[in-house]
């Protein structure tokens, strides 16, 4: 057996743990001794951070591939008349499918975008394109009912993201609007089971919007939550309304304010400008008594509203400037029904 | 020897059909088959990066790239027994090391570090996981300086002298097995190992302290 077979047989005798021959020479027991050293690294441990961080990438460069369209090579050869023709049909077939990919890619991500931002106007040109292509009546309402769900999902998001008062509204106006036009949609569906099976599939969602927004009242401010109830009154949920505010001086310096509306509800509050405010003297479901020092009456204008323990609410702008407020025992009183407008006239 | 344990303990052996079956999966572009292959080739990639670079944060580097080649050219493996693989591995590995040294020479040219900052800077960035040395500061020094040694001596053996020391004694393969990979007879094979470890126990010193040592294990 020559030395370098002797050695092998050695470091495999080693590995092994098997029972050690003699070390016939000093070279081999160096280059024992070196494969013993290499045997070291083996101490070394990759950094975890490192193995996941690197594995997360090969995942994804895997999926990539994975889908990647195998490139096809022209079997013409080059410089030939048909060979050009290819080419240039290939490299507009290959801008086409860059277009296209970009299209699809600029699709997907405003698929996924939310009121507020760039692409939401995109993606409801998607929602409207694919209502277009609806093949019939009944198709239709199922993807504007679709859509409904999908315009919750989107206001929930936003509110519980935190974003910014006008992307919840503009969520909350693509809710009202895409829930209006599924109850027309389904209205005008031929009576009989498909329009019974539509109604039901849209109750079931108009359920789950009503839930959707009276969760969210716990999470939003005083003129998202003026919206939310709005939408809930468009429901048909019986939701607090103020249509007559009366604000009277009295001798003590102090001001009676009275809200005439309905649907107010035991324990409601009066809501000044936005805060609540004054001491609720007598409550009923269509009047709310509330007295307030006059010393806080120190604008013209005022904003009086009520707010019900269940988060509905609804308020009325008051014009000091049309009444006079010095006179004890005078009367003011302005006659308004709250409009959607109204409700953000403070905005 | 604890060492020598140390190296069966950890790698578990799997059977050259299945390990042809990962292959031929992976160059589909299994997802689990990449990653499978990135699992069992990655300590010793890093191993043998470290050795060669013995700066974490230019191995982090290399190792990433080693891998993405991996996934990007895996189409590209004709071998299917995992000495091939490793082959292969390492020879991307040596393309990635050689391209990084040259980086480095170059920024270091240019870059005149102040009298005795080299060393520390060079090294401080090792990352030896070992418990009994990261506790122990002398043999974590002494450590590092046959890590620096192994890379040097690594460096000067030729392509195919490292895939086959790499691929024995970090990836545990067999002569006969890399005989075939590298086309050769298991002799061949062994007559080449013999010459490299030869060489590494030359680079590193050991040839004459095995010398003294053998003299006096006789004596």
């Amino acid at each position: 057996m020559n030395p370098e077979e002797y050695l092998d047989r050695l470091i495999e005798r080693r590995e092994h743990g098997e029972a050690q021959i003699p070390v016939i020479n000093d070279e081999i027991a160096a280059c024992l001794a070196a494969a013993e050293v290499l045997t070291q690294l083996q101490e070394i441990d990759v950094p975890p951070e490192l193995a996941g961080h690197l594995e997360l990438h090969i995942r994804a460069r895997a999926r990539q591939n994975g889908t990647t369209i195998p490139m096809v090579h022209p079997r013409s050869p080059a410089g030939s008349p048909r060979f050009l023709v290819r080419r240039t049909l290939i490299t507009v077939l290959g801008i086409a499918a860059m277009l296209m990919l970009a299209c699809v890619g600029m699709l997907t991500v405003s698929a996924r975008s939310l009121p507020g931002d760039t692409l939401y106007g995109l993606k409801q040109a998607e929602n409207q394109f694919t209502l277009t292509f609806a093949t019939n009546p009944h198709d239709r309402v199922s993807v504007q009912i679709g859509q409904i769900h999908s315009s919750l999902i989107d206001l929930n998001t936003v509110v519980n993201g935190e974003r910014d008062d006008d992307a919840i509204r503009l969520a909350l106006i693509t809710v009202a609007a895409k829930t209006n036009d599924s109850r027309r949609a389904v209205a005008a569906l031929p009576a009989g089971s498909e329009r019974d099976a539509a109604q039901r599939e849209l109750d079931g969602v108009l359920a789950g919007e009503e839930q959707t927004l009276r969760h969210l009242l716990d999470h939003v401010d005083w003129l998202i939550r003026l919206a939310l109830t709005q939408q809930l009154g468009a429901l048909g949920d019986p939701v607090p309304t103020v249509t007559h505010v009366m604000v009277r001086t009295q001798s003590n310096r102090t001001l009676l304010i009275t809200l005439t509306g309905t649907h107010f509800a035991p324990n409601a509050e009066l809501i000044i400008d936005g805060r609540p405010g004054g001491m609720v003297s007598q409550s009923t479901s269509e009047q709310l008594v509330a007295v307030i020092s006059d010393s806080t009456w120190f604008a013209d204008e005022h904003v009086f509203g009520v707010r019900n323990p269940d988060g509905t609410a609804a308020q009325m702008v008051f014009d000091g400037n049309d009444h006079e407020l010095d006179q004890p025992g005078s009367d003011h009183r302005k006659y308004s029904t709250p409009t959607p407008n109204s409700n953000f006239r403070d905005e | 020897m604890c060492h020598w344990e140390v190296a069966t303990d950890n790698r578990k052996t799997v059977s050259t059909t299945t390990f042809a079956q990962v292959i031929r999966q992976a160059r589909r572009h299994d997802e689990e088959a990449l990653v499978a292959l990135y699992q069992r080739a990655l300590p010793v990639i890093y191993r043998y990066a470290l050795a060669r670079l013995g700066r974490a944060d230019l191995v982090e580097d290399v190792v990433s790239e080693v891998f993405l080649v991996m996934v990007e050219s895996i189409g590209e493996l004709r071998a299917e027994q995992e000495a091939g693989f490793y082959a292969w591995l390492l020879q991307i590995a040596q393309g990635k090391i050689s391209r990084a040294v040259r980086h480095v020479t170059r920024s270091e040219r240019r870059y005149i570090p102040l009298p005795g900052t080299y060393a520390t800077d060079h090294y401080s960035a090792v990352e030896l996981m070992a418990t009994d040395l990261v506790s122990n500061p002398v043999a974590l020094h002494e450590w590092r300086e046959t890590l620096e040694e192994v890379g040097l001596a690594l460096g000067s053996l030729s392509t195919e002298q490292q895939v086959i020391v790499i691929g024995r004694f970090l990836a545990g393969q067999k002569i006969e097995d890399l005989a075939q990979v590298l086309g050769k007879q298991p002799g061949a094979v062994c007559v080449l190992q013999f010459r490299a470890l030869n060489a590494l126990a030359k680079h590193l010193g050991l040839a004459r302290r095995s010398q003294g040592k053998g003299k006096g294990e006789r004596a």
